[in-house]
């Protein structure tokens, strides 16, 4: 048997196995009504326990990049880049700590499954609703083309086959089960995507520490050649402490503002979920960043010579691992890549079938409805977006590609300060929520092309600031949110 | 630590000692840290709240949100 062809079975053992959870997920979601079905068609029926709830918020949170980019960045600038990288620990607590019990609660008092419907209960306002799906479906399709792309050419780096049979062979895969099998497919196989991109991550890291002799010759060897590679600030401070400042509020806020991520906060069982979530996502997430960005790091002991960082973790795998390993390991980013994609899927999904179609047409009812009806539909809705995606991914358009590199900021421009401020600040209303939008977008896009001088701060700050700034202004133009809503929301007390 | 001249470091087990102290050292810290705050400082709670529209669960209802509200601190 060829090496190529050793190397394809663990990853193909892993997509069947995804689609059995598809089928099974399918099996369970037996609910007849269509509003019963759309409940757990897009949040799997409000069943997550503390283990999948953790899984899912950090395999829908990590992509190609915390296994590829991130590590190829630590091979570039050592140490340092790990030490950064670890600020990403607290993230499952700090998503679901901000948002708690209250966006639970509400988000089930409100009968709410998207961010969208959390937005439409809260301000009342087609504009907002209609702004932040089209906002969702731009970048979203953006960013899953992104990936998409990103985990074919890796596919390609590490087996040799052409850049299409990994396209199609994990294309078609999310896109399938992510059909069939809805919310509770999507986040049955991110928790096994977690485990795997654990495993993963081990055998790269035990392999590179092994090949260079032990971890001291490998620090050595990073001394050797070039002491910054060892230091917390990088070769010739390259990592500039204004830029580490900047990540932690991209990471600590900005995670906030990815609804395939806010999403799930909707969506667990009872508060000890929660509560059980934050611990194990903790140590997961942490365990995970650790060792992928510490192997990009020691790898450069191994392989000093690479043209470019995005390399390292390829090249490594090729150089260290037997074909079967470098199958398991293939698998991680391929896992963190599906779960990303499979998410933003849903979501999507979920805007057209329910945020428009259901709420537009058929005036918000959706048992006007036969179930049936709405189950072919959603499933097809689902299919055909991912279809589009995939085929875009063959020849990726230029102009897609390009919206993706202001995907994730333009997605925290747009949601962080409406579901934030939506759900602790009173006097918030539609007109502050369309001017934070509007501001955030623009004005993140503007600095992300104009590139002023900001002493290496990151973009995503000023758009931030500025959005909050729109938000609070906009809010006190316009009228205060009327007494129902409020008294939704912050039950009777006024 | 670690703002030195990286010929003087300490190593500790192979690593740089701020990196050691930092990561693998600091990384099971906020775990245990975090479980001590989620294990103290948080409540569990019924999520459901049928009777808020009711005039009979105003009350019970307050008291969700109110403890919700506490939960939130960090």
């Amino acid at each position: 048997m060829s090496d190529a062809l050793i190397t394809i079975i663990p990853v193909v053992l892993y997509l069947a196995l995804s689609f059995a959870v598809a089928l099974w997920a399918r099996k369970k979601a037996s609910s007849k009504s269509s509003q019963g079905f759309m409940e757990d068609y897009f949040i799997g029926g409000r069943s997550m326990g503390g283990f999948v709830l953790a899984m899912t918020i950090i395999a829908s949170y990590t992509s190609a990049s915390s296994f590829v980019g991130g590590p190829g960045v630590a091979y570039r600038y050592g140490l340092s880049w790990v030490f950064l990288a670890m600020i990403q620990v607290p993230t499952t607590f700090l998503t679901l700590g901000v948002l708690g019990k209250r966006f639970a609660i509400i988000a089930r008092k409100t009968n709410s499954m998207t961010i969208t419907d959390f937005l439409r209960a809260r301000y009342k306002s087609d504009a907002v609703v209609i702004l932040c799906s089209v906002a969702l479906l731009v970048f979203f399709m953006a960013a899953m083309l992104a990936q998409f792309i990103g985990g074919a050419r890796l596919f390609q780096a590490v087996t040799g086959y052409p850049y299409i049979v990994g396209l199609v062979l994990f294309g078609i895969t999310v896109v399938l089960y992510t059909a069939v099998g809805g919310f509770r497919a999507v986040v049955i196989t991110d928790a096994i995507q977690g485990i795997i991109m654990v495993v993963a991550v081990v055998v790269i890291l035990l392999a590179i520490i092994n090949a260079g002799g032990g971890m001291e010759q490998c620090i050595t060897a990073l001394k050797d050649i070039d002491p910054g590679l060892i230091t917390p600030t990088g070769p010739k401070n390259a990592v500039p402490q204004p830029f580490t400042m900047s990540l932690w509020i991209l990471v600590g806020l900005g995670i906030l503002g990815l609804p395939q991520t806010t999403q799930r906060c909707m969506g667990y069982k009872n508060s000890r979920a929660m509560h059980d979530a934050m611990i194990i996502g903790t140590l997961i997430i942490g365990f995970i960043i650790l060792c992928a960005h510490l192997s990009g790091a020691l790898g450069r002991a191994i392989l000093p010579d690479l043209p470019a960082g995005d390399l390292a973790m390829p090249s490594l795998i090729m150089e260290l691992l037997s074909p079967f390993w470098a199958g398991v390991f293939i698998a991680g980013p391929l896992a963190a890549i599906m779960s990303t994609v499979d998410s933003m899927l849903l979501l999507v999904s979920a805007a057209i079938i329910k945020d428009l179609y259901v709420h537009y047409r058929l005036k918000g009812d959706a048992s006007l409805m036969p179930s049936v009806s709405i189950q072919r539909m959603s499933l097809m809705s689902t299919a055909v977006i991912g279809l589009i995606v995939f085929f875009a991914a063959i020849q990726p358009p230029d102009l897609l590609v390009w919206i993706n590199l202001f995907a994730f900021g333009g997605l925290e421009a747009v949601f962080l300060w409406p579901i934030l401020l939506g759900l602790y600040w009173k006097r918030a209303n539609a007109t502050g929520a369309m001017a934070s939008i509007l501001f955030g977008v623009v004005s993140f896009i503007t600095i992300s092309i104009m590139k002023p001088a900001m002493g290496g701060v990151h973009a995503i700050v000023p758009t931030t600031l500025i959005a909050l700034c729109a938000f609070v202004v906009g809010s006190y133009v316009g009228r205060a949110p009327n007494d129902k809503v409020i008294a939704l929301f912050w039950g009777e007390q006024r | 630590m670690g703002d030195g001249d990286p010929e003087q470091y300490a190593y500790v087990f192979g690593m740089p000692e701020w990196f050691f102290y930092s990561c693998i050292v600091g990384y099971p810290v906020i775990t245990i840290l975090l479980w001590g705050i989620v294990r103290f400082f948080f409540k569990e709670m019924p999520l459901d709240d049928e009777v808020s529209d009711d005039e009979l669960g105003t009350a019970e209802s307050e008291q969700h949100i109110a403890d919700s509200n506490k939960g939130n601190i960090a």
